[in-house]
């Protein structure tokens, strides 16, 4: 047989032998151009939807975090640095957020943390020091007449310096737990 | 007419890239008879060449921003469908046998028998091989354009061609002795 075909005799043949392959029906030709028709409302619209659906949503949480920051968060400063003021948390009317300037209020997960977040306060008298707890750091010295709840310690007569404050610690739950107070504070090197 | 066959393809890549179905479907139509006959040898007689052309044109136009020069679209479009259908064939899934039509024109009986043999020899060998036999001998391109069309380099397009096109002459022989 080989002999019957020399190399271009046989490319030859092999050029018309794939001429002659079956081409597709004009249903199948139809079918892929719809399915070339169909590509971008398929993939490019919804690649285009999720784009914008994407950027809404980042939008929307963007400014909902903002809102959220300036309407029920706010920043303040204690030894020169700005601190959260979580004030959506129950915890924080509680412990008298609400009754006046407040530097810094934040939970911890527990209240054994507080040394923590203060590295240079004494240590606390606090029970349960595994209970969830909530910080509030008062701006100016606690003016609430006496100390509602359990106060420990008590302000002074003396000026406070910059990094000291009053402060409040609920721990336990909100509904449950109960608030300390605790007057001169070293909040120097303070961290939420 | 060449220049306004190139501003035409370039219109409809952009409009296509810019989301226009209709637009990617008249850029792709003129081509859609010979490619899918390119994916229909390629992938052989395991594969439907329905399969490969519909990952072709998925890809062509997911790709599409890439394409740097509209007027070579119908080789970057080839160069897809020649990827799906060796993809395909990978796949080895369905698909009739590739057969020549019986053709009552010029070519005698007998020539028409040795070329249907003939692509049943084309279809016996592997998938590379094949593609690189249809690049040549089925879309007439070069060992540049082969190379370019199937990724791999001018060198290697010539010795798989010569080594494909001696496993087919043995192939056909052992058709042509059953």
């Amino acid at each position: 047989m080989r002999n019957r075909f020399e190399d271009n005799r046989f490319e030859d043949m092999v050029s018309r032998s794939l001429d002659n392959v079956p081409e597709p029906r004009d249903s199948e030709i139809e079918a892929l151009r719809q399915f070339a028709e169909a590509l971008p409302r398929r993939e490019a619209p919804r690649m285009r939807n999720m784009t914008y659906a994407g950027v809404a949503a980042i939008l929307v949480l963007v400014v909902g975090l903002t809102v959220r920051q300036f309407l029920f968060f706010g920043t303040s400063s204690v030894g020169g640095q700005d601190h959260l003021v979580d004030t959506l948390d129950p915890r924080y009317g509680r412990c008298y957020g609400d009754q006046q300037t407040v530097l810094a209020a934040f939970a911890m997960d527990h209240a054994a943390d507080f040394t923590t977040h203060f590295p240079h306060a004494d240590p606390l008298h606090l029970p349960e020091v595994d209970q969830p707890a909530f910080v509030v750091v008062f701006a100016e010295k606690w003016s609430g007449g006496d100390l509602p709840g359990r106060p420990v310690g008590s302000p002074t007569s003396l000026a406070y310096t910059d990094t000291q404050h009053d402060v409040c610690v609920w721990v336990g739950s909100a509904d449950s737990g109960e608030a300390y107070l605790f007057a001169r504070v070293n909040t120097a090197d303070f961290a939420p | 007419v060449d220049i306004a066959m190139d501003d035409r393809l370039r219109n409809l890549v952009t409009r296509s890239v810019s989301g226009d179905g209709v637009a990617f479907s008249e850029l792709v139509e003129p081509y859609l008879r010979e490619a899918w006959s390119l994916a229909s040898l390629i992938c052989g007689h395991r594969c439907d060449p329905m399969d490969p052309m519909q990952d072709a044109l998925l890809s062509a136009w997911k790709d599409l921003r890439k394409l740097r020069e509209p007027t070579a679209f119908r080789a970057w479009f080839f160069k897809h469908v020649s990827r799906a259908a060796l993809k395909s064939a990978k796949n080895e899934r369905r698909g009739a046998q590739v057969e020549g039509r019986m053709d009552p024109g010029e070519d005698s009986i007998d020539r028409q028998v040795a070329g249907r043999t003939l692509l049943r020899a084309i279809s016996a060998l592997a998938a590379r091989d094949r593609a690189v036999i249809v690049a040549r001998y089925y879309l007439g391109l070069t060992d540049k354009e082969t190379g370019h069309l199937l990724s791999i380099p001018e060198g290697t397009v010539k010795s798989r061609l010569s080594s494909a096109m001696q496993r087919l002459r043995a192939s056909y022989d052992a058709e042509e002795r059953r």
